[in-house]
């Protein structure tokens, strides 16, 4: 197993996909920083996470196209031939592409804090929120890895296995936008007032009828923590300070890496290779 | 006799239909094995099988006295090296950077070997140019450099010599003989072009239609292509009385038939065939070749 990941860290620190996934999560940073000032932004903590806006995209795009290459390519026999179990090729690719995305996200935290400590100073927010937005950000960033290495083992053929999963992380991504908006549609409308004619006329405010209540709700919520980017969008949005919501992200992310999985594996273990 | 590899009744059904049926096979360690058979006839697919990129749907095969379903089977495969239908090449690496990941892959414990493997299959001047840059046969030469990386015993190559250019066959050919008699290590190539086959293998084994029609040696198959004369005969006792009393080698091909080798004189032959009462009705010469052979063997077109 130790030989199978050394054999792929060699490649990946001379993978373009990986290298051109670290250029751009480094320039986002480096943005988000500047951008953060000259919004007269006062924490450092404030754009930590803004990175996980396009994590999903990139490790899409990345986990195909690397994983893609060892299918393609056909360097994914010569790891059957030396003797390596499938189980063992399987995690090490996972394994591989958890590596890659850590150094990609580390690319991100590492230019966003290079250019915002000096422009932000080094204040950050709640040091609970943070934590926990941490843990968050580590655990979204394996259940991405775990959910593409898993695509890739079904679909196999490069191109469209970078396809389908970068067309998936957009999908997911407005999925969890959509779900944060409707869940976060207020009870009800205030009293609001409007000019006219010269007279200051009362608009009476009511029940919102986009308002998700009852068993509607519980079911958003569940997908809301089910679906990737709405953990992600928990963590942006500052909801992962409490050790229920914490329990509830990280349960969620638990049991869509073990799902993956096992999904992936017993493709992957079943599959003729070409 | 030793034997590398061999296979029982071997056989792999596909959705689309079988692709192999009760192939028994038997590889003899330090053997050049040559797989012969028509596109679609099963060769890709047993080198698939015995090198675990696929299961067997049905029989087994052993691998230096391993059995495929034995979990020890994966250590044993370390003995093996394989370029299965195309190489298994990284595109975007270098030639030297290739050896070295398939070096830290088997856990070789230092990478001096990689320069004179690179040498021995020519390829020793690419310096930094990628492999995607490569020619058809120096990618071939490249893949068969990874296979040979962890100094293997047995090597499995499917039709090596695929794409490339007259002087790349001969290349080929030479370093495949050069691994086999100075390194002692066994290959099983498939390839159609037979010519270039019974230049190298020292067996064959004849498939068609996912069937192993036929087993021989070198040494047997020449045996059975040696240039003879056939005679048909209207009294094949006499035509035996007669080509033993002239100490000809002859074999009963049927009725009233033989094939009577080195027969130089044939006028004289004939004219005592006849004073002995036995008349000759028919002669024609045969020089069988490996792919006679083969046509002979399989029927069909003259597309191997």
């Amino acid at each position: 197993m130790r030989n199978l990941c050394s054999a792929h860290w060699f490649h990946l620190l001379r993978h373009k996909a990986f290298w051109v996934s670290v250029l751009f999560m480094a320039l986002y940073g480096g943005m988000e920083a500047v951008g953060l000032y000259r919004q007269g932004a006062e924490k450092l903590s404030d754009g930590l996470f803004a990175g996980l806006t396009f994590l999903g995209v990139v490790l899409a795009a990345f986990c195909s196209l690397y994983l893609g290459t060892e299918y393609q390519d056909g360097t994914l026999r010569n790891k059957v031939t030396a003797g390596y179990r499938r189980e063992q090729i399987y995690f090490s690719c996972l394994l591989a592409c958890l590596g890659g995305g850590l150094l990609i996200w580390g690319s991100y935290l590492a230019a966003y804090l290079a250019v915002g400590l000096p422009l932000l100073g080094g204040k950050m927010g709640d040091w609970a929120l943070v934590g926990g937005s941490c843990l968050g950000t580590l655990l979204l960033l394996m259940v991405y890895v775990c959910l593409y290495t898993c695509l890739v083992s079904w679909l196999q053929a490069k191109a469209t296995a970078a396809a389908a999963a970068i067309l998936l992380a957009f999908a997911m991504l407005f999925g969890g936008l959509y779900l944060y908006n409707r869940l976060d549609e207020p009870p009800s409308y205030p009293d609001s007032y409007r000019q006219e004619n010269g007279q200051m006329l009362q608009q009476p405010g009511g029940v919102n009828p986009n308002y998700l209540q009852g068993k509607q709700r519980v079911v958003y919520e569940i997908l809301y923590d089910l679906l990737p980017d709405g953990q992600g969008m928990q963590i942006l949005s500052g909801e992962v300070a409490s050790p229920q919501a914490l329990g509830r992200n990280a349960g969620a992310s638990l049991l869509l890496m073990g799902l993956t999985t096992a999904l992936g594996l017993g493709e992957f273990r079943r599959k003729d290779l070409r | 006799m030793e034997y590398c590899l061999t296979t029982e009744a071997l056989c792999k059904t596909y959705r689309q239909g079988k692709a192999l049926h009760n192939v028994t096979m038997h590889v003899p360690k330090g053997a050049i094995y040559g797989f012969v058979g028509k596109n679609g006839a099963g060769k890709t697919t047993l080198i698939r099988l015995i090198c675990g990129l696929q299961a067997p749907t049905a029989g087994g095969y052993t691998l230096y006295g391993v059995r495929n379903t034995d979990p020890s089977i994966h250590r044993v495969r370390r003995r093996m090296g394989a370029v299965v239908e195309s190489p298994a090449i990284y595109l975007d690496l270098t030639a030297e950077d290739n050896l070295r990941l398939q070096a830290r892959l088997l856990g070789l414990p230092s990478e001096e070997g990689i320069a004179p493997l690179l040498e021995l299959v020519g390829l020793g001047e690419t310096g930094r140019k990628k492999a995607r840059n490569f020619s058809l046969g120096m990618r071939q030469r490249l893949g068969i450099a990874v296979a040979l990386c962890g100094e293997p015993d047995f090597l499995v190559l499917d039709e090596p010599v695929n794409g490339l250019d007259p002087q790349g066959i001969i290349e080929m050919r030479e370093l495949i003989l050069k691994l086999n008699r100075e390194y002692q290590i066994t290959v099983l190539l498939s390839s159609h072009i037979l010519d270039e086959l019974a230049r190298l293998a020292t067996h064959y084994g004849f498939l068609d239609q996912g069937t192993l029609v036929r087993e021989v040696s070198a040494q047997e198959l020449e045996a059975a292509c040696r240039r003879c004369v056939r005679l048909t005969v209207t009294d094949a006792k006499t035509l035996c009385r007669v080509l033993d009393g002239r100490g000809l080698e002859y074999r009963l091909a049927g009725e009233g038939e033989a094939d009577v080798y080195e027969a130089h004189d044939l006028s004289q032959l004939i004219l005592d065939l006849h004073q002995a009462g036995c008349q000759v009705t028919g002669l024609h010469q045969r020089d069988e070749t490996l792919e006679s052979y083969y046509m002979n063997l399989v029927g069909g077109g003259r597309d191997v």
